[in-house]
């Protein structure tokens, strides 16, 4: 009777969610087979994975895809951690004040590839800043940031909208921190950042880590930003995906729920992974 | 003092500047280098605006539809999971939890383009139930986490209490559980609301350019080399969950606040 | 007597007969178009097409939606979409058998019609019943990029491959490949084109093909795949020589003209490249581009084609299509079209089957200063190559060009 219980109150997210999320990723999974690939037959089950691995483009794009998503989520964390301390730090009154910080949450990705696209151009205000101040004589002289090999245009929109997030998560857990420890510890000596290092971090690791896992994940596997930030080769992994998916011959359809396939079992792997070490960690914290 | 100035300066520097640069491309046509402000400012970018009034009004109803939809339709999704996770222990609990937030870890691109296949053999694929649906598999984790914490903070005494002194299920539901559970609701909802009217490539997928959306709508001009409209127009992106958040304060929790009850 | 009335009869008999057989089916193809225009009355069209020109997007939603409703009473719908895709979404409903799509009309060539005919994606042929393809020499509109067309769609304007350049930054543009390849080494940083597949970063890549490997008539006769892998290394080695002198040293190619397009309205790079022969004096016109950019052909030739409209197999509204399309030809829109202040795009006419007053207003139309005139154009014109050519020299740029 109980079982029923349970399992009645579950059913009304338990359907859709094997449905369409279950159903979705096995279909994925499948047609990165060739089965389920409406008319077409494949003689070669493997030949989408085959053409994968032996083909250095994707694995390069993943390297990139990895480095850029390392690198914004690392960033952020740091940035927006520090941001949070030193909000929580003012006296309590001026907190709601500081609510600006909350802006790019509202931002869709896509708006915020395009401001990154206006203001990190070599003819955007930056540059042109940079020539009013005397640093340059020419906008050539500006550096590339836009659609380089090294993502920087990538990195710093995504830490534009990440470090906010990851200032919301940390003040949350930040503002059920008792403030009398600190005080207590610096009456008995310690110094500001021994205080932050060994009382504050191992407070808010856990939901530092929760974050990291959402973040990297997040713009790992993003669309909407790098499509609209543009880039060239070897790019980010989901506009791989879209190209094979939208823009080439159906039957290499599989070729794209490859790559699909690969990037959600990453993301799984990744996920269990990171919770199993972070758990031998601390023991008992409830991390989601 | 000096702190929190200091600070709000560099916040300011940070997350206003970039919004600050689209209102000035917004407000001109011939912005560029090496000029940090626009020589001249003109109306272009308003005019385009209104001579497509129709489009856009279309295409923002639409999302505010879709979005608002999937509101509902997660609110229903996880009313019941829940309270279920919030009230009751059983075996297998933190597994189904971590499984249930799902979408919220893997790239949502994972599931929707097999979703989409499905969606096709459905005959829902182009249509507005469609996009809805894929928008609410894709946002109900932040309901279900708004809806778990709700059910806990307030307890079953009220509901029990309620019972207790002859009021009907339905009369308890209305007059004490959804009250009580409405800030959640509201704060879920928000979250709900706001990806769900951002998202361009879900959308994109399902709805096949048949439903009409305002992120579809802006996406090829954001790629065209008319930066003046495009600016203008994102900022309206921006407006309408901007005065969302602050109806709903006003609206919602200043009549919780008077009552205490936050 | 009888014999003379009996002849009278039969005289009679084969003029009717040939006036049957013989009336030009255009004829019977406007009678029967009138009830065409009755069926679509009320309705709406959806019209799928490209949606990165602000310029031809505004010319759609207000002169063609504007006058389709006042005389047909129908409502136009312009939807913002890349022709690879709705080819792709076409063949996914076909593979579902979905009998009734969400797309009425499409804009289409090239490749993209290839891809459609051989899958059976297009509803026709259509182009017999459409009053205003009287104006049309149907020779010019017999082939799409080498493949035979056979009615499937209607043309509605003449595109044609032209360079842009700031004449006050550039003294002498260059006239030919060879003289390119000197600019772009002298001048580094300062050119590049678009990411095939974008459309016209694939047309420059045909025109160096022509221009590199000796002109455009061998490659007129179906695809051969061993000429192609003889003279492709040609166009890999051009392309990879200037490579390290252009724009972000080739490191990244603007991934669409609307890229290319932001580029040099910002001054970054000194040349633009336009498959619209008017795109520079609109833009002038439009105060986005300075008053002295002009246009220029190479002489080795520059590719002209054709863009169509087209209708989907399954379209749910084939009448109001039709229609569309049909209004598309006409002249009076097709002279609003070609004048740079609305769009610049060429007509697909031929304007010897004009009447007398509209072929005087095509010619009387000012196409400003920045556009060649028809004579040059028409001068260094050259056909598409057949779209097989096109996909294999699309596939093979990423592996020789953008991959090294």
């Amino acid at each position: 009777m109980r079982r029923f219980f349970i399992f009645f109150n579950l059913l009304p997210l338990l359907i859709p969610f094997l449905a369409i999320i279950g159903g979705g990723l096995l279909v994925t999974t499948l047609q990165s087979f060739g089965l389920f690939m409406f008319s077409y037959q494949y003689e070669d089950m493997f030949f989408a994975y085959k053409e994968l691995f032996t083909d250095t483009w994707f694995l390069r794009s993943a390297v990139f895809s990895l480095y850029v998503a390392l690198s914004a989520t690392l960033i952020s964390i740091v940035l927006g951690t520090l941001f949070a301390y030193m909000i929580w730090r003012l006296p309590a009154r001026y907190h709601s004040r500081t609510v600006i910080y909350k802006i790019p949450l509202i931002l869709p990705h896509i708006a915020v590839g395009f401001i990154a696209v206006i203001v990190l151009s070599r003819t955007g205000i930056l540059s042109s800043m940079a020539y009013q101040l005397g640093i340059i004589h020419s906008f050539e002289s500006f550096p590339n940031l836009l659609y380089t090999r090294s993502g920087i245009d990538l990195i710093v929109a995504y830490i534009y909208k990440e470090t906010p997030f990851v200032m919301v998560m940390v003040y949350a857990i930040l503002s059920r921190f008792d403030k009398r420890l600190m005080e207590t510890a610096s009456m008995l000596g310690a110094s500001r950042l021994r205080i932050f290092f060994t009382l504050i971090l191992p407070f808010i690791m856990p939901i530092i880590n929760t974050t990291f896992i959402i973040l990297f994940i997040f713009s790992f596997g993003g669309f909407d930003l790098p499509f609209v930030l543009g880039d060239s080769y070897p790019g980010m992994i989901t506009i791989r995906i879209y190209e094979y998916f939208f823009q080439k011959d159906m039957a290499l359809r599989p070729v794209a729920m490859a790559m699909l396939t690969l990037v959600f079992s990453f993301s799984l792997l990744f996920i269990f992974t990171y919770l199993k070490l972070s758990s031998r960690l601390e023991k008992g914290v409830r991390k989601l | 003092m000096i702190r929190l100035i200091a600070l709000l300066l560099l916040f300011s520097v940070l997350f206003i500047f970039p919004l600050l640069v689209l209102g000035l491309y917004a407000a001109s046509s011939g912005w560029s280098f090496p000029n940090v402000l626009p020589l001249s400012f003109d109306l272009r970018s308003l005019n385009y605006l209104l001579a497509h009034r129709s489009d856009i009004a279309v295409s923002l109803a639409a999302s505010c539809g879709y979005s608002f939809g999937a509101v509902v339709v997660t609110l229903l999704l996880t009313i019941l999971p829940a309270k279920l996770f919030a009230r009751t222990c059983f075996t297998g609990k933190p597994f189904l939890e971590g499984l249930f937030l799902a979408p919220a870890l893997i790239p949502p691109m994972a599931f929707a383009m097999g979703a989409h296949y499905i969606f096709l053999y459905l005959g829902i694929s182009d249509t507005f139930i469609g996009v809805v649906l894929i928008l609410s598999l894709y946002t109900y984790p932040y309901m279900l986490r708004a809806l778990t914490a709700g059910f806990q903070t307030y307890g079953e005494e009220f509901a029990l209490c309620a019972r207790n002194i002859g009021a009907s299920t339905t009369r308890t539901l209305l007059t004490v559980e959804m009250p009580l559970l409405l800030p959640a609701i509201v704060a879920g909802g928000t979250i709900v609301f706001l990806v769900s009217f951002s998202e361009y490539f879900l959308v994109f997928l399902i709805g096949g350019g048949t439903v009409p959306s305002y992120s579809g709508y802006i996406f090829p001009l954001l790629n065209s080399s008319d930066k003046s409209v495009a600016s203008l127009l994102t900022l309206l992106f921006v407006l309408v969950p901007i005065l969302l958040f602050v109806v709903i304060d006003r609206v919602v929790y200043a009549t919780y606040r008077r009552r205490g009850m936050l | 007597m009888l014999q003379g009335a009996g002849c009278t009869t039969v005289k009679v008999i084969v003029m009717l007969f040939c006036l049957l057989v013989w009336t030009p089916s255009q004829v019977f193809a406007a009678q029967s178009f009138a009830e065409v225009e009755d069926a679509a009355g009320g309705s709406k069209v959806k019209w799928f097409m490209w949606g990165g020109s602000p310029t031809i997007n505004s010319w759609v939603d207000t002169y063609v939606a504007d006058q389709v409703k006042k005389r047909f009473d129908i409502t136009l719908k312009r939807v913002p979409a890349d022709a690879a895709i709705f080819i792709n979404k076409l063949l996914t409903e076909k593979q579902t058998n979905r009998d009734k799509g969400t797309m009425d009309l499409l804009w289409i060539n090239g490749e993209n019609f290839k891809n459609a005919m051989e899958n059976d994606l297009l509803h026709g042929p259509i182009t017999q019943q459409l009053p205003n393809f009287r104006y049309i020499d149907p020779a010019t509109v017999e082939y799409d990029f080498g493949f035979p067309v056979r009615g499937y769609e209607a043309p509605y304007g003449r595109a044609q491959f032209v360079f842009e350049y700031d004449s006050a930054k550039v003294a002498t543009p260059p006239q030919s490949f060879g003289e390119l390849k000197k600019w772009v080494k002298g001048h580094p940083g300062k050119f590049t084109y678009p990411s095939p597949p974008d459309f016209t970063g694939s047309a420059f890549i045909r025109q160096a093909f022509y221009a590199l490997t000796g002109g455009h008539e061998q490659y007129m006769h179906g695809v051969d795949e061993e000429l192609f892998q003889k003279n492709a290394p040609k166009l890999w080695d051009y392309l990879n020589e200037i490579e390290p002198y252009l724009w972000q040293k080739g490191g990244t190619y603007p991934k669409d003209i609307a890229a290319l397009d932001t580029l040099f309205e910002r001054g970054e790079v000194l040349m633009n490249m336009s498959y619209h022969q008017a795109n520079a004096q609109s833009k002038i016109l439009q105060g986005r581009y300075p008053e002295s950019v002009r246009t220029f052909v190479l002489e080795d030739g520059s590719i002209f084609n054709t863009h169509f409209t087209a209708i989907p197999y399954n379209a749910p509204n084939r009448a109001g299509a039709l229609v569309v399309a049909n209004f598309l030809l006409s002249p009076e829109a097709q002279l609003h079209k070609n004048n740079p202040e609305n769009w610049g795009d060429f007509t697909a006419l031929d304007l010897d089957r004009l009447p007398p007053d509209m072929r005087q207003r095509f010619a009387s139309l000012d196409l400003g200063a920045a556009t060649l005139s028809l004579a040059e154009l028409a001068d260094g014109a050259v056909p598409e190559i057949p779209s097989g050519y096109l996909e294999l020299l699309e596939r093979d740029w990423e592996k020789h060009v953008l991959r090294n």
